[in-house]
């Protein structure tokens, strides 16, 4: 009986102390919790490892790597050829979807010449302002133009994109549409 | 009285079991957004016995950590590995041994490099975890460390607009 009574108690107990989940804390107990570190994220900009990214007016979305550790973003590129307009120093360039093989020219201005670093060699690139897609934004952003096309993924969305813009979670992936 | 104290006895055992479990399945599953740490572009991070912090890239687009090691030395039929970890902001030093998990190559434009990966103990943001890093050599990168997607993955976010979130 006294077995019984007990575990009776002990179950009541139980679900009083999960139907408050949060037991009421006196005001003495010093608050361990840090709220300036607490994530408030918002689901919407929350992003994966792997994204879909428009290349504008392209129809078709590349996939492109959220690389925390990328200054600028990049894209691959064939024919990149640089030219003069006006004085001006552009640059012309192919983009070919790997997966839809849509493909589209591209003249634009050149934003800047950037310098690779990577062991042992260092590579200059050019960079250009494209007009972009992520989800539901739309906006410009600078890309470096890339000619070597070993990587998994065609695209590098790098943190000039993901600053203020986006949080990244690589536990997931495609979150964008 | 007993029985209350039986009751109070089987709750406190019941509760604990409750905690462990839960904070075990924090240790590395799924969490949900809210329980994840933020990370910012750049973070502190200590590599046990070593005291003072690293200032580390934290890098989404690594599969996995990287480390900037010295004196990489083979020794047992190339089972195991010793190597000199210096902070370079404090030129604290600690020579590791420790067994290959596997070796990594890394595709390079002239030649292929193969490296070594080994597993750490790491404290990040009071958490303190194993993971795997690959040694290397990062004398010409700005960081000596970099935190991958082995790292982060169920465990952080990463807001790049932010640094030194865990302070």
């Amino acid at each position: 009986m006294r077995i019984i009574l007990s575990g009776l108690c002990c179950l009541m107990l139980l679900t009083a102390c999960a139907a408050k989940k949060e037991p009421v804390v006196p005001g003495i107990v010093p608050n361990t919790a840090q709220p300036e570190k607490v994530v408030k994220v918002l689901p919407n900009n929350v992003i994966g490892a792997v994204e879909r990214i428009y290349f504008l007016p392209m129809k078709s979305p590349f996939m492109a790597r959220v690389d925390t550790g990328a200054t600028t973003s990049s894209i691959d590129a064939d024919n990149i050829k640089r030219f003069e307009r006006d004085g001006q120093s552009w640059v012309s360039f192919t983009l070919v979807n790997r997966e839809t093989k849509e493909k589209m020219d591209f003249e634009k201005p050149l934003s800047r010449r950037v310098k690779i670093k990577r062991t042992g060699e260092e590579e200059h690139r050019v960079t250009v302002n494209m007009d972009v897609r992520m989800g539901k934004e739309t906006f410009s952003a600078e890309f470096t133009l890339n000619e070597r096309h070993d990587f998994e993924y065609q695209g590098l969305i790098g943190r000039n994109i993901l600053s203020g813009r986006a949080i990244v979670d690589v536990s997931v992936s495609n979150t964008l549409k | 009285m007993a029985e209350t104290r039986v009751s109070f006895n089987i709750l406190s055992t019941l509760k604990s079991l409750f905690k462990k479990t839960t904070s075990a399945e924090a240790g590395k599953k799924m969490r949900d957004n809210t329980e994840k740490m933020v990370l910012g572009e750049l973070e502190y991070i200590y590599l046990p016995p070593l005291k003072s912090a690293f200032l580390a890239r934290v890098d989404t687009g690594a599969k996995v950590c990287s480390l900037d090691a010295a004196d990489i030395k083979f020794s047992e039929k190339e089972k195991q590995v010793s190597f000199v970890v210096i902070n370079r902001e404090t030129q604290e030093k600690h020579t590791f041994k420790k067994a290959i998990i596997r070796n990594t190559t890394i595709t390079r434009a002239l030649k292929d490099e193969v490296r070594p990966v080994v597993e750490m103990d790491v404290k990040l943001g009071g958490e303190k975890f194993k993971a795997e890093f690959t040694l290397a050599d990062r004398s010409k990168f700005q960081y000596q460390m970099l935190l991958g997607r082995n790292i982060l993955e169920g465990r952080a976010v990463v807001d790049v607009s932010a640094r030194n979130m865990l302070g």
